[in-house]
């Protein structure tokens, strides 16, 4: 995984009813992911490692422990989906 | 570290939507389901609009039921073109995205209910999920199920099924597109 993760330039992110649609024109292909999933898309600025970013949700949503787990999931299917670089 | 800590870590013209994002939401575990516009396509001459043209993209989690104790998950689907009266002129396009959350490897069972025309219900079909797995079921493999050719407008239901012991292993999402005439 990316030492710390940068979105690609020029996603147009749509939010829907119940989370948002990414729509990917150079793969033909559509995204859906939930507030916490942007959230975490929208912190892959080149700036913060995968551990700040647990950290930084950790803060956002005032959880006891950083949610580094469920991070590190997100992050590699938005890598391997190539919405990071 | 306070909230604004987290909006200070983000771009700058990307602070309003973050600060709208988390004001009034919980955590919940993060979700992307991503799916292809080809498989989308009742046709692959359909395929080929963009964004531009989707008149409405609808993302819709499906939460699982109990029928006679079994787990039962039921995707409404419309695949095909129409021109009315029952639904407004256009294509409408349905992919369900199935998710084994566990890890552990998960067996579930789909059955396609027609719920127009004929309303022809399909051989149940048994697809096996490698831990943290997904598959799509999208309108082409819909119409294989219940024999239906052609892009004529289809509707019914898919029903998943778990082994009761299953009943938190699965997530399904179905995600609704429609195109207009």
């Amino acid at each position: 995984m990316t030492e710390c993760p940068k979105r690609i330039a020029g996603l147009e992110i749509n939010q829907v009813e119940d989370g948002f649609i990414i729509y990917q024109p150079e793969r033909d292909r559509v995204h859906y992911l939930n507030h916490t999933g942007v959230l975490i898309l929208e912190l892959c600025n080149g700036r913060n490692s995968p551990g700040e970013i647990a950290r930084l949700l950790q803060v956002a949503y005032a959880l006891t422990d950083p949610p580094q787990k469920e991070v590190n999931e997100i992050l590699a299917k938005i890598q391997d989906e190539g919405l990071t670089q | 570290m306070a909230p604004e800590d987290v909006l200070s870590s983000v771009d700058e013209g990307r602070r309003d939507f973050v600060r709208k994002l988390i004001g009034g939401t919980v955590f919940a575990v993060p979700l992307i389901a991503s799916f292809s516009m080809e498989g989308l396509s009742v046709d692959p001459t359909e395929a080929s609009f963009t964004a531009n043209q989707l008149t409405n993209v609808q993302v819709v989690p499906i939460d699982s039921t109990k029928i006679r104790g079994v787990p039962t998950f039921q995707a409404k689907f419309i695949c095909g073109t129409t021109f009315g009266p029952s639904l407004a002129r256009g294509t409408y396009f349905t992919s369900i995205n199935v998710r084994n959350t566990t890890d552990d490897s998960l067996t579930f069972t789909q059955k396609v209910v027609q719920t127009d025309g004929s309303r022809i219900i399909s051989d149940p079909t048994d697809h096996t999920l490698n831990p943290e797995a997904g598959l799509e079921i999208n309108c082409n493999g819909i119409r294989s199920a219940i024999g239906a050719s052609g892009s004529a407008l289809v509707e019914g239901f898919v029903v998943i099924t778990i082994p009761r012991e299953k009943h938190n292993a699965l997530e399904v999402v179905a995600v609704y597109t429609a195109q207009s005439a």
